[in-house]
């Protein structure tokens, strides 16, 4: 690209210059976006890195998108120095280790010749605060409190303090490692939070002029969380140095007949915290499927070896199920890390396979792609959990999207449908009135990524049960809010849509009508109630609602020994939300847009005498969503966010042609395309 | 033999009939006849009336009154509730319950009233005459105190289609 | 009066009255023969099969059948209109005949209508189970509590659903048992055993046979018959209704309820034929149940089938003619075409197909071929409500929650049972009630006896 961009710009192109994507439009965009674009490496490998550097500063990006007075200091782990103690504590050059917030027994492609080297090693200790393949590794474990129940300060980004306090007291009265590494250094003072108040009150209240008092500072700084002083004016800058001698090292991938590349899920990231039921239960964004990881192949690959989901193929010798990825590139094959943990807890034990050991070390730089695998099919199958089997909208106005260019002509792009469902609409019944608030939420489908985030927010804050991989494969999950993907229909290259679905609070709601015992009423605020305690559990509200958003209790999923992720002890059920019922077996339940939130709120402002504000109120998806694409709000205040969302000429209401009348609006996907 | 009761035992409907019409162009109305399947002629010719289809029409008239009243004020007056849009007095649903209710209402009140006018319920003990009178056997039972004179002509009557038990 | 001329002699066999009683109830006072013992033995153990699986959903929960986010109602749905729908033959044998004077259906209707009591109330356990709370059904009634007093919603199609299954199973149960009175009555006065004169006894309710009881007892037939014809209708129209009302695809027809009620006596009447032919096999009634009752039958059957074929393609001609996409997609590719095409054909074929066979008097004739045509007869009717519920909720309007359906062997176990007690009901009706209303055959085999006097004819 770097090549392309140069010739582009005029300059003289510089290596070897043979792509097998074509990269020309991309090109085209970003030489058009110049200043405003921004390339990034997902590399460790530092030639690359500087490549995009130089990419960047050709597109004149820096100083632009690229921030040069402030650095971001996570991810500083290099992997070249682990290489080093690794080969170190194999010689046995290092006596000792102390082992904290990483697991290298299971992350790294190397973790069975680790774990005997720790076992070799004269001292091996690992500071944790639940158990996993290092610790199980090592020879002592230190109970490490939960960092809810400590005391912590960060930098996560130059010349940002934040400080940690604990939430809740130490429940099984584990130290916190910098207090044993303070002791163990012979200092005096033995709290850690008498250190770090000590370093805030000395070093960094130096750094401001405002509050005198240190102890003043100190407080302040607590109540605030953050501590952004005065910036520094260290102005990074770009150079080229080492530049002519990365391109010179980077080499075309050498093509073998499949590549398999390793990824971080949505869900699991790098497999840290694979005990979390919540995480497995997530379906990944693309493929829709739960609990386990598994081989995406590309659909042309999959009928030439007649392979379809759920097949299994063997790579390298792993064996893998097989789910058929429309999109994946030809001749790759992508698995997910972070799974195939053995030593996590009993929920994160044994699932899916372990693809760390597949990743290579070269350069001194781990790579997570493996060139020329050994891919054998197999006659075995293996269930996965998947939770959507049809990919297609069926020429269904479901998504609506337009391409940039129309919009940006006609804002009503490829929504004049509403115009006309609209006009269609008749009804026998005046609608009703909604006198005070009318809630209603927004999703800007431009924005929505798919990451799901909502999801787990809901999940959590809603005390939505986890119900296992046999119950997701039977197409049971318990989400409020899920997560549709739709392809587009050219397999090779499709197009994907995301769309989140959660209770459309129709003020004409199918499912109100049916129930027989009056346990999913409407509310005068426009929600759509559900009445655990009335609800008999006929499912009549299930099968009426055409969004199938509607979630019924088909086991007893909480204090059930066949059920058992978080809610069979005391510490599990510490997860559960007081302010939301954990409904039993046999009844509905379903998206309540938090009710518990609105009235919380309704009452906060009561108290002090005011209307509810704007934005006040938040839904854990509206608040867990990081691109801002849901918005919940007064539909009756015209002021409102929302009113202004739903009077946008993008906003649709799905299945609008039914007359259910949604408090939920669509906003058209706009995709960056040229018409 | 009965003291008090002449019993005319008829093997078919005709003879029973034809007795029957005999005996009450002596004036005499026979205390009762029992037969295995009703004969219309002996229901008609002993006159007794029934009413209970009037009956019936005036249950469904109070009932279908009354079930759309309390429907009516259970969803509008006594707790109003918002169910997918529609106004809280939806006539139209209301039809529905009205018509079964009202069936089954009639039912089982006309099922009453059956029992207790015609002394049909668990527990009779009946007052049987002649056995066979629910099998193939027609009875005509005749109080000897109506008879008076007549008591000779009307063992006639039925020894000539039947015979007297 | 009624003239049985067209139709011929009712019964064959010129029996007498008491020949009428004591072959009818000849069962009763007999001793049971062994197959009825195995047959017994078999229905238990369906049945019990049926507890097991019952205990099973109680127990663990729905969670236990196949049902899912998407498919909400299965087998047991089906189950349930299928079986109400076999619970329509009594009373629509006995009503809609009674109205039309057939008296032909003297012979039959008590059958149909014991039919009717088992099959309504194996058809009542399912909405009861499949419930995520049977212990509480009875939120369902709209009775005074301290809640407000919350009542129900009288909106849902359940509700009315509730009110009509029970109105429906009091008033066939109440009607047939009403009917059988002067029957118990009879079996009391020929009895032998004493134990039996007093169950009988009981039973009868003190029945004599008295003037002023038939009288009574025609005023309340009349009334009971009356009021129960609308219940036919009615019932079956309201079961419709659960689908009718919603808005999925597929469910969402106004054709429903004239459909659902056709159906379901086309069902019936088909149910009522594989009991009879079993009958008269097992009990030698063809003297009583003969050849012509089986053959008006099957002459009924031909018409009802005729209506359920256009009622057919009525349906797939409305979701054309609608031109909405969901309909078409749902009729064309979803039922017609495609995943659920086999139980659409085997629906049609089954119901607006074979019973054709029926225009020959051959087929007719053939006791084997009547009995194997009302089998598929019913499993036809059963799939029809499978393509209507599984396919409809399987494939609606939103294809991100599309999702197969198949039951488990729990739900199987469960219908299983109620077979079981269908079967278990009927044994116990051959064994302990007379099959044939007594009563009523005597009155019309009169008609039937070649030695009438000529005054007599000049009553007709």
């Amino acid at each position: 690209m770097y090549n392309q961009l140069l010739k582009e710009k005029g300059f003289a192109g510089v290596g070897e210059t043979t792509v097998s994507v074509d990269l020309s439009g991309l090109v085209a965009d970003l030489i058009e976006n110049e200043g405003k674009s921004l390339v990034i490496s997902g590399s460790n490998d530092t030639s690359i890195q500087l490549m995009v550097n130089a990419i960047n500063q050709l597109l004149g990006n820096y100083g632009n998108t690229i921030l040069t007075s402030q650095t971001l200091n996570v991810k500083q782990g290099i992997d070249a120095d682990f290489e080093k103690f690794v080969a170190e504590i194999k010689s046995k050059t290092v006596a000792g280790v102390l082992c904290w917030g990483a697991n290298p027994v299971y992350n790294h492609p190397a973790g069975r010749e680790i774990k005997q080297a720790f076992e070799g090693l004269e001292l091996s200790v690992a500071f944790a605060d639940r158990p996993d393949e290092t610790s199980a590794a090592c020879h002592w474990v230190c109970n490490e409190p939960h960092f809810l129940e400590a005391w912590n300060d960060a930098e996560p980004k130059m010349g940002i303090y934040s400080l940690a306090q604990p939430a809740i007291s130490n429940l099984f009265g584990g130290k916190q490692v910098q207090e044993l590494l303070l002791k163990w250094s012979g200092s005096t003072s033995a709290k850690y939070y008498e250190f770090i108040k000590r370093n805030w009150e000395e070093n960094l209240s130096a750094l401001q002029t405002e509050i005198a008092n240190p102890q003043q500072f100190w407080n302040d700084a607590l109540q605030k969380g953050v501590f952004e002083p005065v910036k520094n004016s260290t102005e990074l800058t770009w150079s080229d140095a080492g530049l002519s001698q990365a391109v010179a090292t980077l080499k075309p991938v050498a093509k073998g007949d499949c590549e398999i590349v390793l990824y971080e899920s949505v869900a699991l990231g790098s497999g840290l915290h694979a005990n979390n039921p919540w995480l497995h239960e997530l379906p990944d964004p693309i493929a829709k499927i739960s609990w386990d990881n598994f081989a995406a192949v590309p659909v042309k690959w999959a009928e030439e070896k007649g392979l379809k989901n759920e097949s299994v193929i063997a790579v390298n010798g792993m064996e893998l199920p097989v789910f058929i990825q429309p999109g994946q590139a030809t001749g790759t094959i992508s698995v997910a890390l972070g799974y195939g943990r053995e030593v996590a807890g009993k929920v994160g034990n044994d699932l899916g396979k372990n693809l760390y050991l597949f990743a290579t070390i070269d350069n001194g730089v781990r790579k997570y792609h493996v060139t020329g695998a050994a891919v054998e099919t197999t006659t075995i199958t293996y269930d996965l959990a998947i939770s959507q089997t049809h990919h297609s909208m069926e020429g269904r106005p479901i998504v609506r999207e337009a391409k940039f260019s129309e919009w940006k002509e006609n804002p009503a792009a490829e929504n004049a449908l509403k115009k006309e469902h609209e006009a269609n609409a008749h009804t026998l019944y005046p609608e009703v009135e909604f006198k005070g608030h009318h809630w209603g939420m927004a999703v800007d489908l431009t924005s929505c990524t798919g990451c799901s985030a909502c999801s787990v927010a809901c999940q959590a804050e809603n005390n939505i049960p986890v119900i296992g991989k046999e119950q997701v494969r039977n197409r049971r999950i318990m989400h409020w809010i899920r997560i549709d993907r739709y392809f587009s229909n050219n397999a090779e290259n499709p197009e994907v849509f995301h769309q989140p679905v959660m209770c459309q609070h129709c003020d004409n709601a199918p499912c109100e009508n049916v129930c027989p015992v009056s346990a999913t009423p409407h509310s005068e605020e426009g929600l759509n109630q559900m009445v655990y305690n009335r609800c008999v559990g006929t499912k009549y509200c299930v099968n009426n609602c055409p969004y199938k958003v509607r979630r019924f209790n088909w086991f007893q999923y909480v204090k059930n020994e066949e059920f058992d992720f978080a809610s069979n002890s005391d510490l599990g059920r510490m997860v559960l939300n007081p302010d939301v019922t954990v409904r039993s077996r046999g009844v509905v339940e379903k998206c309540s847009f938090c009710v518990q939130r609105i009235q919380e709120k309704k009452a906060v402002a009561k108290v002090a005498g005011r209307k509810v504000e704007d934005g006040e109120i938040q839904p854990a998806c509206v608040q867990g969503c990081p691109a801002n694409a849901l918005v919940f709000g007064d539909m009756n205040n015209p002021e409102s966010k929302i009113s202004k969302y739903m009077k946008n000429e993008r906003n649709y209401h799905l299945l609008e042609e039914l007359h259910t009348l949604p408090s939920v609006g669509y906003l058209v996907k706009v995709r960056n395309k040229k018409a | 033999m009965n003291k008090d009761y002449i019993l005319g035992v008829f093997k078919d409907e005709e003879s029973l009939v034809e007795a029957f019409e005999k005996v009450k162009q002596k004036g005499i109305l026979p205390f009762e006849v029992y037969t295995p399947y009703p004969v219309h002629e002996i229901l008609e010719g002993m006159g007794n009336k029934t009413r209970i289809s009037h009956a019936a029409f005036f249950f469904g008239l109070f009932s279908a009154i009354g079930i759309l009243t309390f429907l009516t004020w259970a969803a509008t007056i006594s707790w109003p509730i918002n169910y997918g849009g529609k106004p809280t007095n939806s006539f139209p649903s209301f039809i529905v319950v009205t018509i079964v209710a009202t069936i089954l209402s009639i039912t089982l009140l006309t099922l009453f009233t059956f029992s207790a006018r015609a002394k049909i319920f668990p527990g009779k003990v009946p007052e049987i005459f002649h056995s066979r009178a629910t099998d193939d056997r027609f009875v005509m039972v005749i109080d000897k105190k109506s008879l008076g004179e007549n008591e000779e002509s009307v063992n006639a009557i039925i020894t000539a289609h039947g015979e007297v038990e | 009066m009624y003239n049985s001329a067209v139709r011929g002699r009712l019964i064959d066999g010129n029996k007498s009255l008491g020949q009428i009683s004591e072959e009818i109830l000849s069962p009763i006072h007999a001793k049971t023969p062994v197959w009825w013992y195995l047959a017994l033995m078999g229905a238990l153990g369906m049945l019990g099969f049926g507890g097991y699986a019952i205990f099973l959903t109680l127990s663990k929960g729905l969670g236990t059948w196949g049902l899912n986010n998407s498919v909400a109602w299965g087998w047991d749905i089906i189950n349930f209109v299928w079986w109400i729908g076999i619970g329509h033959a009594g009373t629509a044998f006995s009503i809609f005949l009674l109205i039309l004077r057939q008296k032909w259906r003297t012979a039959i209707n008590r059958a149909a209508e014991a039919m009717t009591v088992v099959a309504v109330m194996a058809a009542a356990l399912f909405p009861l189970l499949h419930m995520g709370r049977p212990w509480l059904f009875f939120y369902i009634f709209p009775y005074p509590n301290t809640r407000g007093p919350l009542w129900v919603n009288f909106n849902s199609p359940l509700f009315w659903d509730f009110v009509a299954i029970s109105a429906y199973l009091l008033i066939s149960a109440s009607f047939w048992y009403f009917g059988m009175l002067p029957d118990f009555a009879t079996i009391r006065d020929t009895a032998k055993s004493k134990i039996k004169k007093a169950v009988y006894g009981i039973m009868a309710f003190g029945w004599t046979g008295s003037s002023r009881e038939w009288l009574r007892f025609e005023g309340l037939s009349f009334v009971l018959g009356g009021i129960a014809a609308v219940l036919v209708v009615s019932v079956h129209s309201i079961v419709s209704t659960d689908f009718a009302v919603s808005v999925e695809v597929g469910w969402h027809t106004t054709i429903f309820p004239p459909y659902f009620v056709v159906g379901a006596i086309f069902s019936g009447f088909a149910m009522v034929l594989t009991l009879v032919v079993m009958m008269r096999k097992l009990y030698n009634m063809n003297d009583f149940i003969t050849n012509r009752h089986i053959d008006a039958v099957c002459r009924v059957l031909i018409f009802i089938s005729l209506i359920m074929g256009t009622a057919y393609l009525t349906e797939i001609f409305v979701a054309w003619y609608s031109g909405s996409p969901y309909e078409m997609y749902m009729f064309f590719k979803n039922r017609l075409t495609g995943e659920y095409a086999l139980e659409f054909w085997t629906m049609f074929i089954s119901n607006a197909v074979i019973p054709q066979l029926f225009w020959f008097k051959k087929v007719r004739s053939k006791m084997w071929m009547v009995f194997v045509i009302s089998i598929i007869i019913n499993i036809g009717m059963w799939f029809e409500r499978y393509n209507i519920i599984v396919t409809s909720l399987s494939r609606d309007y939103l294809p991100s929650s599309w999702t197969p359906y198949s039951p488990t062997w729990v739900e199987v176990g469960f219908f299983a049972g109620t077979i079981g007690l269908f079967l278990t009901g009927v044994l116990l009706f051959f064994r302990f009630i007379p099959m044939i209303a007594i009563s009523e055959l005597k009155s019309v085999a009169k008609f039937d006896k070649p030695q009438k006097s000529v005054k007599h004819a000049n009553h007709e």
